[in-house]
C-alpha cells in the first residue's frame, strides 16, 4: 500500500482518509490489529504525532479502539461498518453529482442517465455469462 | 575520562613515529659496523651510513615537533574538532592528554636515540669479534667505578628536570598555537610571532629571578651546591607549563570558535 | 519543559551579524525543521548549541544548562561536514562512542552500517566523502539522545539514502527528545516535521506548526517558504 499525500492540505486529514479506505475496502479487516503509530509512520513518511493524532481521531470516530497492552484494532461492530461505508457512498455520490450539474444535468436527467448506466453494466454481464 | 582519551590518542601519535624507530635502529647498527670496517673516514659504505643515520635522526625529530602541532591544532582548533570538542569531556582533560601523549612519545624518542648510540657500539663490537664475556667485563668494570655521593638522587633530579623542561616546551608550544588561532586570519604566522613572544616573555622572567637562582646554586664561598642545583629549575619549568596551560584552557573555554 | 531555550541570542564574526536577537524555544517530542536558505545562520545556531562557538551576547540552554560536558552528554551532532579522524577505523570508532556516550547502542549502529553498504573494513582514508557522511549519520543516529542536532542530513545524499535517513529519524522518534533538523531541502522533510522555524539573515522569522501552515494558509511549508524567501 503506498502513501501519496498532497500539498497545501493537512497530512493528518489525509491519513484519515487514507486509514478509512483502508479499513471500508478490508485492506485492514474488522478486528485486525493495526501497526504500531512507530511503524505506520514510519511506512507513510510522517511525523510520529501527526499519526498519533490521526488515529486517536479514527478511535474518536468508532473506526479503531484500543486495548491498553496490546495495541489499536480495527472496529469488528458491524454497524459502525455499515455506517462508514454509507458515508462514503453518499460522499462519492455528492462528488460525482456535482460534476453531473456542471455540465447541466438536473436531478431527473441524473437519474435516467444513472439507471441507463446500471442496465448497461448488468447487459456486459449477461454478454460475459453467455461466452 | 582523561584515560580513555589519551587511550586512543597514543597511537594518533605513535603510528607515524614507531616504524622510523625501526629504521632508526637498523641504521644504528649498520653504522657500527660500517665504522669499524671502513679503513678510512672517507670510505663510501661509511659516508652512506652516517648519512642514513643523520636523515632518519632529523626526519624523527622534525615528525616528532610537526606531531606535536599537529595533533594539537587540527583536534582541537581545526576539522577534528567537530569531532573530539563534541564528546562530554572538558577542555583541561583534551589539553592534558596531548600534553601526556606528546611528553611520552618524546621521552620513547630519546630514549630509542640513547639506544642507537648503543647499537653503534654494538655494531662495532660485533665487527671487532670481541666475545660476550669481554663486554660483559667491561660493564663490570663501569660499576666499580667510585661514584660521587648521591650521584642517584642528582641523575633522577636531572631526568625530572629533562621531562619538565620537555613538558614547558609542549606547553609553550600548544600555548602559542592557542593564541595564535585567536588572529582572525593567518593564524599559522600569529601562532608563529606568539611563539617568539613566549620566549621572550620566559627569558625576561628568568633574567629576573637568575640573580637569586644563582645564590641559591652556589653557596657563600663560590663552590656549586649540587643540592640545589636541580630543584629550582624544576620549579620555574613547572610554573611556567602551569601558566601555558591556564592559558590554552581559558582560551578554550571562553574563545573557541571553530571556523 | 523547554529541551532548549534561546534568549536573545546575538553572534558576530568581526563586522558581520550572523545571528541577530534570536529567541526560540523547543519542546521535548518534536522534530523541528531549521529552515532558510545557505548563509542565514542555521549553522552557527547548531554550532552555538554544541559549544563549538562562543555567543557575542545573550544565552543558550539544553534541559537548563549552558553548551558545556553536561549537555555534550545527552547532545547528539551530526556536523555538515565530514569530521572524523581519518587514522581510525569504523570499529574504532564504534568502540569510542561506547565509551564516551553512554547512550550509544552498538547493535543499532551496526545494522545502520550494515543497512547502508557500508564496509566496516575498510579504511577511513579510502572511503569516499559521502560513505564517510553516512557513517558519521550512523554514530550520531544510534545514541538515544536528547536532543539530536542534525545539520544538513540529506544533503547530496541519493533518494534511496534519504529515504532512508528520514525512516531512520521517525524510528528514533521518542517523546522525550527533540531533533532539529536544518536543511534547505523543505520538500524532502517537510511530511517528518512537526514544527517549522524560518531563519532569514540571522533572524527567526516564523516559528509554527506545520500543519497549523497547512490548514491555516492551505499550502505546503515548501511553498511559503518560497514565498518568504522570494528572491
Amino acid at each position: 500500500m503506498e502513501w501519496n499525500f498532497k500539498d497545501g492540505i493537512p497530512i493528518y486529514a489525509q491519513i484519515i482518509d487514507e486509514m478509512t479506505m483502508r479499513i471500508a475496502s478490508n485492506a485492514y479487516a474488522p478486528g485486525e490489529k493495526l501497526p504500531s503509530v512507530r511503524e505506520l509512520a514510519m511506512d507513510a513518511g510522517v511525523n510520529p504525532n501527526t499519526m498519533q493524532r490521526a488515529l486517536a481521531e479514527l478511535e474518536r470516530r468508532g473506526l479503531v479502539y484500543s486495548e491498553r497492552t496490546s495495541g489499536r484494532f480495527v472496529t469488528k461492530e458491524e454497524e459502525v461498518l455499515d455506517n462508514l461505508h454509507e458515508e462514503l457512498a453518499r460522499k462519492y455520490f455528492q462528488e460525482f453529482a456535482e460534476k453531473l450539474r456542471k455540465i447541466g444535468m438536473d436531478k431527473a436527467a441524473i437519474k435516467e442517465s444513472i439507471e441507463k448506466w446500471v442496465d448497461g453494466i448488468e447487459g456486459d454481464n449477461n454478454g460475459k455469462d453467455r461466452d | 575520562m582523561l584515560g580513555k582519551l589519551i587511550k586512543y590518542e597514543l597511537p594518533a601519535m605513535g603510528r607515524k613515529l614507531l616504524p622510523l624507530y625501526a629504521a632508526w635502529a637498523i641504521a644504528a647498527l649498520l653504522l657500527g659496523l660500517t665504522a669499524e670496517f671502513s679503513d678510512s673516514p672517507s670510505d663510501f659504505m661509511l659516508a652512506i651510513s652516517v648519512i642514513l643515520y643523520t636523515a632518519i635522526a632529523t626526519a624523527v625529530t622534525v615528525i616528532s615537533i610537526v606531531m606535536i602541532v599537529q595533533r594539537y591544532s587540527s583536534s582541537l582548533l581545526g576539522n577534528e574538532g567537530y569531532f573530539y570538542h563534541i564528546l562530554p569531556v572538558g577542555t583541561a582533560s583534551h589539553i592534558g592528554t596531548k600534553l601526556i601523549s606528546a611528553t611520552v612519545w618524546v621521552v620513547i624518542t630519546m630514549f630509542v636515540a640513547f639506544l642507537t648510540g648503543l647499537l653503534v657500539v654494538l655494531g662495532i663490537v660485533i665487527a671487532q669479534g670481541i666475545g660476550f664475556d669481554e663486554v660483559m667485563r667491561g660493564f663490570k668494570l663501569m660499576l666499580e667505578i667510585n661514584y660521587p655521593e648521591h650521584m642517584w638522587l642528582y641523575l633522577g633530579e636531572g631526568i625530572i628536570l629533562m621531562i619538565a623542561s620537555i613538558i614547558k616546551t609542549i606547553m609553550q608550544i600548544y600555548a602559542a598555537l592557542t593564541i595564535g588561532y585567536q588572529a582572525s586570519n593567518h593564524t599559522t604566522l600569529a601562532s608563529i610571532a606568539a611563539f617568539i613572544l613566549l620566549l621572550v616573555f620566559e627569558s625576561v622572567v628568568g633574567r629576573n629571578i637568575m640573580p637569586s637562582m644563582v645564590s641559591v646554586v652556589f653557596s657563600a664561598n663560590g663552590v656549586i651546591d649540587f643540592d640545589n642545583i636541580f630543584v629550582p629549575s624544576i620549579l620555574i619549568s613547572i610554573a611556567f607549563s602551569a601558566l601555558y596551560f591556564l592559558i590554552c584552557k581559558v582560551l578554550l573555554d571562553k574563545r573557541l570558535n571553530l571556523g | 519543559m523547554a529541551r532548549i531555550e534561546i534568549k536573545n541570542l546575538t553572534k558576530k564574526f568581526g563586522s558581520l551579524t550572523a545571528l541577530d536577537d534570536v529567541n526560540l524555544s523547543l519542546e521535548a517530542g518534536k522534530i523541528v525543521g531549521l529552515l532558510g536558505p545557505n548563509g542565514s545562520g542555521k549553522t552557527t545556531l547548531i554550532k552555538l548549541l554544541n559549544g563549538l562557538l562562543q555567543p557575542t551576547s545573550g544565552t543558550l540552554e539544553i534541559n537548563g544548562n549552558k553548551p558545556g560536558v553536561k549537555t555534550k552528554k545527552t547532545v547528539a551532532y551530526l556536523p555538515d561536514r565530514d569530521a572524523l579522524p581519518d587514522y581510525m577505523t569504523a570499529p574504532q570508532l564504534m568502540k569510542m562512542y561506547a565509551d564516551f556516550f553512554l547512550d550509544f547502542d552498538r547493535a543499532r549502529a551496526e545494522t545502520m552500517i550494515n543497512d547502508l553498504g557500508i564496509d566496516e573494513k575498510q579504511p577511513m582514508k579510502k572511503m569516499s566523502k559521502g560513505t564517510k557522511e553516512k557513517l558519521q549519520l550512523c554514530l550520531v543516529m544510534a545514541r538515544r539522545a536528547d536532543v539530536y542536532l542534525l545539520d544538513e542530513p540529506i544533503g547530496g545524499v541519493d533518494p534511496a539514502t534519504r529515504d532512508y535517513i528520514l525512516r531512520t529519524i521517525i524510528s528514533n522518534y521518542n517523546e522525550d527528545a527533540v531533533v532539529i533538523i536544518s536543511t534547505h531541502l523543505i520538500a524532502d522533510v517537510e511530511s517528518v516535521l512537526d514544527d517549522v522555524v524560518f531563519i532569514k539573515n540571522g533572524r527567526i522569522v516564523m516559528h509554527e506548526g506545520a500543519e497549523d501552515i497547512r490548514q491555516e494558509k492551505g499550502e505546503s511549508v515548501d511553498k511559503l517558504f518560497r514565498e518568504v524567501f522570494k528572491c
